[in-house]
């Protein structure tokens, strides 16, 4: 072994750490992302390999199905929210290495703060690199996901949605992971629980939709904000219950 | 740190300690006290309350009452300083399976300051540890030197091992115990051993302590309680202690377990002396009287049976 390399800082190590530790997550969240585009593009090629003409209401549609395809990719990878989030909290613990990880001479704090970083960091790639794609191409013509439904600002922007519905499933798997030895079941569990929230507000949003606005358009202003504040304040709760927990926690 | 009371040449010490799980009482009220330099010996039955006293030295568990004192430090209240000073040897390998060697030791190279580099490759190479092999890949024996390595590399005073030569074959037993005795050598270390191997323990502690059901019920040097713990067959000239009753003698001062086999009295007795021989003595006319020297082993198990037969 050499001994003269660089020695990395405690927390510089524990971020490399945990990030080699999520890379399966990660990578499975990368391909989803991008797998519905690339199929598309593919499909596409194939379809129109030698095409005649380019007609602008063709590449208009075609820059249009590209951008469902990016959001849809965006909403499969949004599954490995919480499963990096549980594997950061309980994976150690089941295997063990958190009892390692316990007796060296560092803040549980600093552990901890490590772990919810690279959720975080993941969380943030993930909404930069779909968010960022279709603002892209949004000048073809195509509505971004920054762009505020009836004029309502962030809070009624569809990204407004996602980053809350992100911050759900972190939350979820955070806290989760915390209290469950087993990160498959806490990532399992924390996505089946959102998705049963996620139903149960489709159900109600229907229910205004009938009644509330008798045209069928998109429900109120006030309700889209009700549900982004909602979801924030959820995976907030359950971000600092996981954290208190992981902290307050002595065994590993 | 314990300001307040003055440095003691204990290495470990615990004041009342106690760790109970729900209704069950692991650990009650344990005070146990391991000189500086010691080998200490912790033995006990299985679930006598062995690992879950070490799991609070080490501060991976939060005594339920009392105090785990390392070095003077008390771990509850400043881990870091504590741990600093500990290297720990769990009875499995916890180090990270997905991990190669070399980034485990630059991993745990990171986290202690008083990692000394030129102690870790001289143990890497002793061991024969190869750099670039995926710690889950490890034979046993192999893994249970890379865990050796992780505690020594820092050069800790304070080496705790929990059954840290379970599941090992002999000879892997064997060489794991000759790393521990050299590592002892090297510098002036305290040993805390927890194990099932009596016959290994025997040969490297100075100091034995056992636990049952939770409890300390014996501490002290381990040449003294082998020196000193007797086994005496006797036989009285008019039959069995049965026959005797209700004057049968009571048994001397420091027996541990008394019992009747066919028609012998069978004493074992702590703090064997000629007073002890007298009082049997004086209790009837004995026709044959047999005093046996205990291995650590017998030691153990008369003592333990001894408390089981009264409790």
């Amino acid at each position: 072994m050499n001994t003269n390399v660089y020695k990395r800082p405690p927390m510089l190590a524990l971020l490399i750490k945990d990030f080699r530790l999520c890379k399966p997550v990660i990578v499975a969240g990368l391909v989803a992302l991008f797998i519905p585009t690339a199929a598309f593009l593919f499909g596409t090629a194939v379809d129109r390999a030698f095409p005649s003409s380019i007609h602008p209401e063709h590449v208009r549609e075609f820059l249009q199905d590209l951008m469902t395809m990016m959001i849809f990719g965006l909403l499969l990878s949004a599954i490995t929210l919480p499963a990096v989030a549980a594997v950061a909290a309980a994976r150690e613990r089941r295997d063990r290495s958190g009892e390692f990880l316990h007796t060296v001479p560092i803040r549980r704090s600093r552990i901890v703060v490590s772990r919810i970083a690279v959720v975080f960091a993941w969380a943030i790639i993930l909404l930069f690199i779909g968010a960022g794609l279709t603002e892209i191409l949004r000048p073809a013509g195509a509505d971004g996901l920054f762009t505020p439904q009836d004029g309502g600002g962030f809070d009624a922007s569809p990204a407004a949605l996602l980053i809350a519905t992100y911050l759900l499933l972190l939350g979820a798997g955070w806290v989760l992971g915390a209290i469950l030895r087993s990160d498959t079941i806490a990532a399992a569990v924390a996505l089946g629980a959102c998705t049963l929230l996620g139903v149960v507000l489709a159900l109600e949003q229907n229910h205004i939709q009938d009644h509330w606005t008798p045209s069928g358009q998109w429900p109120p202003l006030f309700y889209f904000r009700f549900l982004v504040w909602l979801l924030i304040a959820i995976g907030s709760t359950t971000l600092i219950a996981g954290t208190i927990i992981s902290l307050r926690r002595t065994s590993p | 740190m314990l300001s307040p009371q003055p440095a003691t040449e204990a290495a470990i010490r615990t004041i009342g300690l106690t760790h109970r799980f729900g209704k069950l009482t692991a650990v009650r009220e344990l005070n146990l006290t391991i000189p500086r330099g010691a080998t200490y010996g912790f033995i006990g039955l299985n679930g006598a309350g062995k690992s879950t006293t070490i799991r609070m030295l080490t501060g991976l568990l939060a005594p339920t009452a009392g105090r785990a004192i390392i070095d003077n430090i008390d771990i509850t209240q400043d881990p870091i300083a504590a741990l600093a000073r500990i290297g720990y040897i769990p009875d499995r390998p916890t180090a990270y399976a997905w991990m190669r060697v070399g980034e485990v030791l630059s991993f745990a190279r990171s986290m202690w300051p008083g990692w000394n580099d030129a102690l870790a490759a001289d143990l890497l190479a002793r061991y024969r540890l190869d750099p670039r092999q995926k710690v889950g890949k490890l034979s046993k024996g192999t893994a249970a030197k890379l865990s050796l390595l992780l505690a020594l590399a820092h050069d800790p005073e304070i080496l705790i091992l929990d059954e840290p030569t379970d599941g090992l074959d002999a000879i892997a037993r064997e060489e794991f115990y000759e790393q521990i005795i050299s590592a002892a050598c090297d510098r002036p270390r305290t040993i805390l051993l927890s194990s099932h191997a009596l016959n290994e323990v025997q040969r490297i502690a100075d100091h034995i302590g056992i636990i049952h059901e939770g409890r300390l019920i014996m501490q002290g040097r381990a040449e003294d309680l082998i020196a000193r713990t007797k086994r005496i067959h006797i036989t009285f000239e008019n039959g069995t202690l049965e026959k005797m009753r209700p004057a049968a003698p009571p048994p001397p001062d420091g027996t541990v377990w008394a019992r009747t086999e066919a028609r012998e009295w069978i004493l074992t007795v702590q703090n064997f002396s000629d007073d002890t021989l007298h009082h049997i003595r004086a209790a009837g006319p004995v026709r044959s009287l047999n005093v046996l020297d205990l291995s650590l082993d017998d030691v153990f198990k008369d003592i333990v049976r001894g408390q089981e037969a009264r409790a």
